[in-house]
């Protein structure tokens, strides 16, 4: 069976090779190996040169490839999702927050999620025995988020998760208006909203972030 | 006017009548004198002439023979003074009342007459005092089948230990008046009871239980006798509203919503209670802006402002300023907040509300950034004489409680007796006083101006300091910001770096646990080699973190140099270099003398600026034990020392050299450059 990696540390991906070769299933595998992010742009947008691969191992940390317009593994996850959408995904990423790992679940649909500090070789036969059966895998982090996300979505919207996440990165309550297309008054109610879910009495942002955190959210 | 003028005339003319006095309670006088007590509650005459009516009934009342009709009489002159808030009489006759009842050993109402003194001293503010006769009253009630009085006895040395936040005591209290109110089946002093134990828990954080006794104080508006039932609407909105402010505190919001609703919904408040329908308003728009609907709460709580000032209840004012002073705090807007903040605090300050008078110090710190120390200062200095007071008053109480010094407190009262006896001769010595005074202060006035001049001039230096002082800020923050910068480059090394090159070499050992070859091993040997490059990686960035890195010294440097970029413009470019010794600490020297320094900097570099004409600039800053060596130095056209009279800024850099105890001195020739000199010791 073919396989792609995409990693840009080779020998992360000569760990995955040398680890799927025990495979319960006995299955022979040819491994393509893209370890920058232009190999990889090349590989997925030219489906008709290259076999077609039954499983796509992508790393979220891949460097910037500015002349397509490439930020990150994402958006090459999203360039499999369209160029061959018959391959199964199964992300690897050294994202541990929640919000991240559930925006990345939502937009590109693998079939599973490593976390990096959280998973060993079993783990990856795990999920590549499941992914390959046409079942899914995803790390304990990622369940837990989408578990807290899911059963809150009423609050936990993509508009409260950015703004969750812009909070983490540092980014200060009267910049935020850069990043969400939202006026500062409307951002500071969604702060309220979101502290009186929390059941945070009255506080200053550290406490959304402390709250979020224990929940494993960022 | 005509009738008024009228009806004092025949209130004068029945005073001559009532004037004879013989030795019998006739029923015919005892009602005379009753009329006489009841033409106080008349809207038809001023204070000065009810007054007058008293003390002839108060004449009439002790020429009465002692028995308990009388006493019924004392009382009742007695709330008739406290009702004109005569208080210096009420308290005459409360003493009045104690000794005609000990006469008669009628110990019920000599609590009662205790009670009456322990209420003129609790308005008086003297807090210890009004415990004592409270205690007093208690003590014989204990012994007497009176439940209400007895309650009612409690529940203010409840209202007394509340004030100094003895919540657990005030508790207690609470609930055995509760008991009382019980037993005596008064529903309007139960209700009293509850409402106020609630009150006292909101206070005291236990919302929960709170909660519990606004409900029961609730059901209990419905069990009122008739005589109370015009209230019913006030007390209702009084409970609902308190039960909103729980609720509020509980975070249960809607529930919240729903009791101000219905507390507003109350028939007639606004006209009958108007205190209570503000605050209801109020609170209402304080949930609403925790609940995150913004939009009219500064509109509102202007308006309530207003309303509240014209009302009279201050408390009510303070309470929406600090409101709209946090509000602009938290949108970040410092230039509104701090006005009202200002207001609160003077206004706080000037009734000794010292817990609006705490907030609003405490917001003026934070938006006030060129004071914040003052303020913080003055906050922790009331803080302290708050808890000390307490600390003292609950002293006293416990002293009084347990009757251990009984006799040295005894003297402590009769010595605020005394006290009062002797207000009117006071007032006397004060009057003449008075002229004296007026005299002093004209001459201090006098004296005040000469000192003007000087404190005009500490003012600009004061000025100085703190334009310094934000200077210093401001590269304070640029500094943090260069700080965080710098965390998250190194969050990031660990995490993408050493993190990602540690997994990896877990991954490929792993193979490990499947199978060993002799070939597997040899490549999993690499690995671990590898091991120590992430060693090496982790001591670099170790090293990086080490670095000494002098930021405080930097800001006084940083301000300095911005200085000279100041005066540089494209007609005036130059090339500048500074040296500052390293082991020289800015923070360690006097602000006075940064200041200073700064100043003769500046005029320097303004010299440097007007006259110079230099394209090379040097300042030199060093260190040698305690003695600091400052140099400005440049290239430019110089002057001839000898011949020029110095001019204004080389006058005003020698004045403040000289105010720092340094040595200053300029070299300059012609085309030779100029050289500023100064050293001074630490």
């Amino acid at each position: 069976m073919n396989v792609l990696m995409i990693d840009d540390h080779p020998t992360q991906l000569e760990g995955y090779k040398s680890i799927l070769e025990y495979n319960e299933m006995g299955l022979s595998i040819k491994a393509t190996k893209a370890t920058d992010t232009k190999t990889a742009y090349e590989i997925i947008t030219n489906p008709e040169k290259n076999p077609l691969y039954d499983i796509v191992f992508l790393d979220i940390g891949m460097p910037k490839y500015e002349e397509k317009n490439i930020n990150s593994g994402e958006d090459l996850g999203l360039l499999i999702k369209k160029h061959s959408p018959d391959s199964k995904i199964i992300i690897i990423t050294s994202y541990f927050e929640g919000l991240i790992l559930y925006e990345l679940l939502q937009k590109i649909e693998p079939r599973g999620i490593l976390v990096k500090s959280d998973f060993d070789g079993e783990d990856l036969l795990e999920a590549f025995k499941k992914v390959y059966l046409g079942e899914t895998y995803y790390s304990e982090t990622v369940i837990k988020a989408k578990n807290i996300i899911t059963s809150n979505s009423n609050f936990l919207d993509s508009i409260n998760r950015k703004i969750i996440l812009l909070l983490a990165q540092g980014i200060k309550t009267k910049d935020l208006t850069k990043h969400i297309d939202l006026s500062i008054s409307a951002i500071e109610k969604r702060k309220i909203a979101i502290k009186e879910y929390f059941n945070i009495d009255k506080s200053s942002q550290d406490d959304i972030l402390n709250k979020a955190r224990e929940l494993g959210l960022v | 006017m005509k009738a008024s003028h009228c009806l004092t005339f025949i209130f004068d003319a029945l005073l001559m009548l009532l004037s004879c006095h013989d030795e019998t309670n006739t029923p015919k006088k005892l009602a005379s004198i009753d009329k006489l007590l009841d033409t106080v509650y008349s809207d038809q005459l001023n204070s000065h002439q009810k007054t007058n009516i008293l003390s002839r009934a108060k004449k009439d009342i002790y020429n009465l023979q002692d028995d308990s009709l009388k006493t019924l009489k004392i009382i009742r002159l007695a709330n008739r003074y406290f009702y004109l808030n005569d208080l210096k009489n009420y308290y005459k006759v409360s003493h009045k009342l104690i000794s005609h009842a000990e006469q008669l050993n009628d110990s019920a109402n000599i609590a009662y007459g205790k009670l009456y003194l322990g209420d003129y001293f609790s308005i008086k503010s003297k807090a210890d005092s009004s415990y004592y006769y409270y205690n007093a009253a208690e003590k014989i009630y204990k012994n007497l089948n009176e439940p209400l009085n007895h309650g009612t006895v409690l529940l203010k040395k409840a209202y007394l230990l509340s004030e100094i936040q003895d919540f657990i005591n005030a508790e207690k209290l609470s609930i055995n008046a509760i008991k009382k109110a019980q037993v005596s089946g008064d529903s309007s002093f139960l209700y009293e009871c509850y409402n106020f134990l609630g009150v006292l828990l909101i206070e005291a954080n236990q919302y929960e239980k709170s909660k519990d006794y606004h409900l029961k104080a609730l059901n209990t508006i419905k069990k009122l006798s008739e005589d109370y039932q015009v209230y019913e609407n006030g007390f209702y909105a009084q409970s609902y509203n308190n039960l909103g402010r729980v609720a509020l505190k509980l975070g249960q919001y809607s529930e919240s919503e729903d009791y101000f609703e219905k507390g507003l919904k109350q028939d007639g408040l606004k006209e009958d209670f108007p205190a209570t329908y503000f605050a209801l308003r109020d609170n209402f728009n304080h949930l609403n802006y925790v609940r995150g609907n913004t939009s009219s709460y500064v509109d509102k709580l202007k308006n309530s402002i207003k309303v509240n000032d014209s009302l009279n209840n201050t408390d009510g004012v303070l309470q929406s300023q600090i409101r709209l002073a946090k509000h602009y705090k938290q949108e970040n807007l410092p230039q509104l907040s701090k006005p009202f903040a200002q207001f609160a605090y003077k206004t706080a300050k000037s009734i000794e509300a010292t817990e609006f008078e705490l907030e609003a110090l405490r917001l003026l710190a934070q938006t006030d950034k060129q004071n914040t120390e003052k303020y913080y200062e003055e906050y922790i200095k009331i803080k302290d004489s708050v808890v000390n007071h307490q600390r003292r008053q609950r002293g006293k109480f416990a002293r009084i409680e347990y009757e251990t010094d009984q006799i040295q407190m005894q003297n402590e009262i009769m010595k605020a007796d005394k006290a009062q006896m002797e207000y009117e001769k006071w007032l006397i010595i004060g009057a003449s006083g008075f002229s004296l005074l007026i005299l002093i202060l004209w001459f201090s006035f006098k004296f005040q101006k000469s000192k003007n001049k000087l404190l005009k001039a500490e003012q600009e230096q004061q000025k100085t300091k703190e334009e310094i002082y934000e200077l210093i800020l401001k590269q304070q923050s640029i500094i943090k910001q260069g700080k965080l910068e710098e965390q998250r480059r190194i969050s990031q090394e660990l995490h993408d770096g050493i993190m990602g090159k540690l997994s990896s070499i877990r991954l490929n050992l792993f193979v490990l646990k499947k199978k060993i070859t002799p070939e597997i091993l040899d490549r999993c040997l690499n690995y671990v080699k590898k091991i120590k490059e992430v060693e090496q990686e982790i001591r670099q960035i170790s090293h990086n973190l080490n670095k000494p890195i002098h930021y405080q010294n930097g800001d006084f440097n940083l301000v300095i140099k911005e200085l000279i970029e100041d005066i540089k413009s494209s007609k005036n470019n130059f090339d500048y270099n500074i040296e500052i010794d390293e082991n020289l600490h800015w923070d360690e020297i006097d602000s006075n003398i940064t200041v200073e320094i700064y100043r003769i900097f500046q005029e320097a570099f303004q010299n440097i600026r007007k006259y110079a004409k230099a394209d090379l600039v040097s300042v030199k800053i060093n260190r040698y034990n305690n003695i600091i060596n400052l140099v400005i130095e440049d290239n430019g056209v110089g002057f001839d020392t000898s011949q020029k009279s110095s001019g204004i800024g080389l006058k005003n850099m020698m004045s403040r050299a000289k105010k720092i105890n340094a040595d200053f001195k300029v070299f300059s020739d012609y085309h030779k450059g100029t050289k500023v000199e100064l050293n001074f010791s630490l």
